[in-house]
């Protein structure tokens, strides 16, 4: 993340690429017409069929992005894996409770909140280890370090890896719903309305969510803006 | 006593062949002793924490893939093992830690 | 004329494209006036591009696949098991089980009206003794004896439709005692020959 100097309009690039909302698809009101239009509601209505190899493809596609938000919200690696194994036995158990009105990408992310809110509020949660705290030697929980694409130097890609761990820290710190909502918009790249259908909220409620995290996250990383 | 055990007869009587034409599932097929011991360890299963029941489960998957004869040895191991008295189980229970411990 | 503090407000809105066009064009007419606000605006942009480039997937390892995968064919199978269960009660003659339950809840009422007693209440004068095989009650399924046993080691009911996890693996629950212990019995022979210190065998004296 590059330093910005305070004259400089907000670059472009802070618009996230999102996905479209499902009532962008035509005819979104029928569930062939929902299914043309996005591959993941054709798997998902197969998998309603009793197809196991669709469920197994919507798995393989969605299992590391669910795992990746899983971890930011439990005490461990074992138990994130437990918990995105829990999301998609959820999602074939009440697979007939899927509507393909809507993505299935918000429907999974609604199963994989819940479950993650619900391990927050867990009392054992209190004893979590932090997985963005590593100790040294530790393997590094998000897998080995990403280049920085715009880094130039050595030095500025160690700036940014560390700057990138901070923002895992403080994202972790943030309070749950905060947190779910900031993943789902800016990470996974749900909609507002999508983001709102996940949480089980309105899309006021998510805009206030998502004000409160960032001013919280621009505290925390004043020294590095 | 004598006329609930009666009724109970009468019952099994009556409805024994409904009962075998309704329930083709395996779990019918246990004995009812089988059937109690699945009950109370499937209830004491559940107390189990996740990843305690998915060792279960692995490990059961494992041993349904034995050949019979290695789940024949298991069975007849595990019945030598019942039969310990509480000095031979403790025993084991040594042996086992310090075979254990060769292990790694 | 905007404030800041709305403007400051409706940041992240807009910078994730979510703000209507009219009050997008507010903003941008406020910041371009505000310096602080074009601060501020330029510090939320840095930081959700930041947030936006974090890590959005994990490798799964192969065991959480196969783990789940295992236990959805768990489900599937016994949701086949109750399907199946189901279909057979339609196919079964109604009025033949009707009949049967018929037979027995007559015979059932006619014994217990011969004696007058009650079937889970104790006698007066037994000392409290109870009454443990219990007669079909409407709650229960008619067709199913109750297998509680009497005594200190009285155990629960086994249910007549045994819950579906227990359905589709009950073999699983019948040797849980073996696969609990199933390292040990493995390797039961090589265990029982393993010598120990003669400390620790004379201890078991």
């Amino acid at each position: 993340m590059a330093t910005v100097h305070a004259d400089e309009p907000a670059p472009e690039s802070a618009e996230r690429p999102r996905e479209a909302p499902a009532e962008s698809a035509p005819d979104a009101g029928s569930g062939f017409a929902a299914a043309a239009a996005d591959p993941d509601v054709a798997l998902m209505l197969r998998c309603q069929s009793g197809e196991e190899a669709a469920f197994q493809d919507l798995f393989r596609k969605f299992s590391p992005r669910v795992l990746q938000f899983a971890r930011r919200f439990v005490g461990s690696e074992a138990r994130a894996e437990e918990v995105t194994q829990d999301v998609f036995v959820q999602v074939f158990r009440f697979r007939h409770r899927y509507r393909p009105q809507s993505r299935f990408s918000t429907w999974l992310y609604t199963i994989a909140t819940n479950l993650c809110l619900n391990e927050v509020r867990r009392p054992e949660r209190h004893l979590r280890v932090d997985l963005w705290n590593r100790r040294d030697g530790e393997e590094r929980p998000e897998g080995p370090p990403l280049p920085d694409p715009a880094a130039v130097t050595p030095e500025e890609g160690a700036a940014a890896r560390q700057l990138g761990q901070r923002l895992e820290a403080l994202v972790a710190e943030l309070p749950p719903k905060q947190r779910a909502a900031l993943l789902l918009s800016r990470v996974d790249g749900l909609a507002y309305r999508d983001v709102a259908e996940a949480l089980g909220s309105t899309e006021g409620a998510v805009k206030a969510l998502l004000f409160r995290a960032t001013q919280t996250l621009k505290r925390g990383l004043r020294d590095y803006l | 006593m004598k006329r609930l055990g009666i009724v109970a007869l009468l019952t099994a009587v009556l409805a024994a062949p409904v009962v075998r034409a309704q329930q083709p599932r395996p779990w019918h097929q246990l004995s009812p002793d089988e059937q109690r011991r699945a009950w109370e360890n499937y209830r004491r299963y559940q107390q189990l924490p996740e990843h305690k029941q998915r060792s279960l489960e692995e490990r059961y998957q494992r041993f349904q893939a034995m050949p019979p004869q290695d789940r024949d040895r298991l069975r007849q191991n595990y019945e030598t093992y019942r039969g310990f008295d509480p000095g031979q189980r403790q025993e084991f229970g040594q042996k086992y830690r310090r075979w254990k411990s060769g292990q790694h | 004329m905007m404030r800041c503090r709305r403007a400051t407000r409706w940041m992240v809105t807009a910078l994730d494209g979510e703000l209507p066009a009219r009050r997008r064009r507010a903003l941008d007419g406020h910041v371009a006036r505000c310096p602080a606000c074009r601060h501020e605006m330029a510090t939320t942009a840095a930081v959700l591009q930041g947030v936006g480039g974090l890590a959005t997937s994990s490798e799964v390892p192969g065991r959480l696949e196969q783990a789940t995968f295992r236990r959805v064919r768990l489900l599937a199978a016994a949701e086949a098991e109750r399907a199946a269960t189901r279909a057979w009660w339609m196919r079964l003659r109604l009025p033949a089980l009707g009949f049967a339950t018929a037979v027995v809840a007559t015979v059932a009422v006619g014994l217990m009206r011969g004696s007058g007693e009650r079937p889970l209440a104790p006698r007066p004068g037994d000392g409290g003794r109870r009454v443990v095989a219990q007669a079909p009650t409407k709650d229960k399924p008619p067709l199913v004896a109750s297998r509680e046993r009497g005594g200190p080691q009285a155990t629960a009911t086994v249910p007549a439709e045994p819950p579906p996890e227990l359905a589709a693996a009950p073999e699983l629950f019948v040797d849980l005692p073996l696969l609990r212990n199933m390292e040990k019995l493995e390797h039961f022979e090589t265990i029982r020959t393993t010598t120990l210190d003669d400390g620790e065998e004379q201890s078991n004296g």
